[in-house]
């Protein structure tokens, strides 16, 4: 039955064909590039932080990193430490930050999830911690241009 | 002819099952953020709205069917008067069913829901420690949703402002 490319042998060859194209086709989104320094802001209600992260890249989508920002509660401003990691997967980013440099803190995580929206140029999501949710955004931090 | 377009036709949709199987399954996946609503069954005027976290850790990937979150809720009382309320969240998710149990990140008070995955939606009842009764209904929402405003907890006052650090 059939000739040519839809003879029965072939027939097997080429549905396996498309649907592998057909994965990959799904699977293709850009990566993020993390690297570099970014402004970091969190918002917990009217609870609000800002400052500065970092990234640099570990391999096959990872990063390592650190957090430097400071939190402004009701009673007065804190500033935290985090290290934290990094993985890509496509326009999605998960980020765990471990609170460093605090004896009573020392140790706590925030996962986070962000997906990237401005051409990669901001990271926005969410995260928890112990306490409760948060929102976050990430602002790629251009340094001015060296003259 | 007919039998080509027949091959044809099974060709396509052959063609994006491969891309649906490659694609992000989210039905049946709790991962993700979550809207929620509560009713109380003994009282109905006890509501709550909110929303609710599941991302899978860096560090314990997931296997066991087991999935750590956070949730916080708006609650309106018997009375009318409002209390936002924090929670942390395990879920266990076998199949389609979903059990979910939520502790009080304050004062230790747990209650638990058991629903199921459909249309989209998580949908169940609950119980607390105080054999009170209630239906939930979970709703996803895009992570990028609403960033810089507490729009899924319907104000901007932290239930948890003493505490964040």
């Amino acid at each position: 039955m059939g000739n040519g490319l839809f003879r029965n042998g072939n027939i097997g060859v080429v549905l396996l064909v498309l649907v592998l194209i057909g994965m990959a086709h799904a699977t293709s989104e850009t990566a993020v590039d993390l690297s570099g320094v970014w402004r970091v802001e969190t918002q917990y209600g009217a609870v609000l932080s800002d400052g500065v992260a970092t990234f640099e890249p570990t391999g096959a989508g990872r990063y390592t990193g650190e957090v430097q920002d400071t939190i402004h509660m009701r009673t007065g401003p804190i500033a935290r430490r985090f290290s934290t990691v990094a993985v890509v997967d496509g326009a999605t980013v998960r980020i765990e930050w471990t609170r460093v440099g605090s004896k009573r803190s020392d140790g706590t995580k925030k996962t986070i999830q962000v997906k990237e929206v401005d051409g990669g140029e901001k990271l926005q999501g969410m995260g928890y911690d112990q306490y409760g949710t948060f929102y976050i955004t990430y602002v790629r931090e251009h340094k001015a241009d060296a003259k | 002819m007919k039998f080509y377009i027949v091959r044809a036709a099974l060709l396509v949709i052959l063609l994006f099952a491969g891309g649906a199987c490659a694609g992000e399954n989210t039905h049946g996946s709790i991962l993700g953020a979550w809207r929620v609503e509560v009713q109380g069954m003994e009282n109905p005027g006890v509501t709550g709205v909110g929303r609710a976290l599941f991302f899978e850790p860096l560090d314990a990937p997931v296997s066991d069917g087991k999935y750590t979150g956070a949730l916080e809720l708006r609650q309106t009382l018997l009375r009318g008067n409002e209390v936002y309320r924090s929670y942390r969240a395990v879920a266990t998710v076998t199949g389609e069913a979903v059990e979910i149990i939520m502790t009080n990140i304050r004062n230790g008070f747990i209650w638990k829901m058991k629903g199921k995955f459909k249309d989209g939606q998580i949908r169940g009842n609950s119980r607390d420690q105080l054999y009170r009764h209630g239906w939930v209904t979970f709703t996803r929402i895009p992570l990028e949703e609403g960033g810089g405003n507490t729009s899924a907890v319907g104000g901007s006052t932290s239930p948890a402002t003493t505490a964040v650090e």
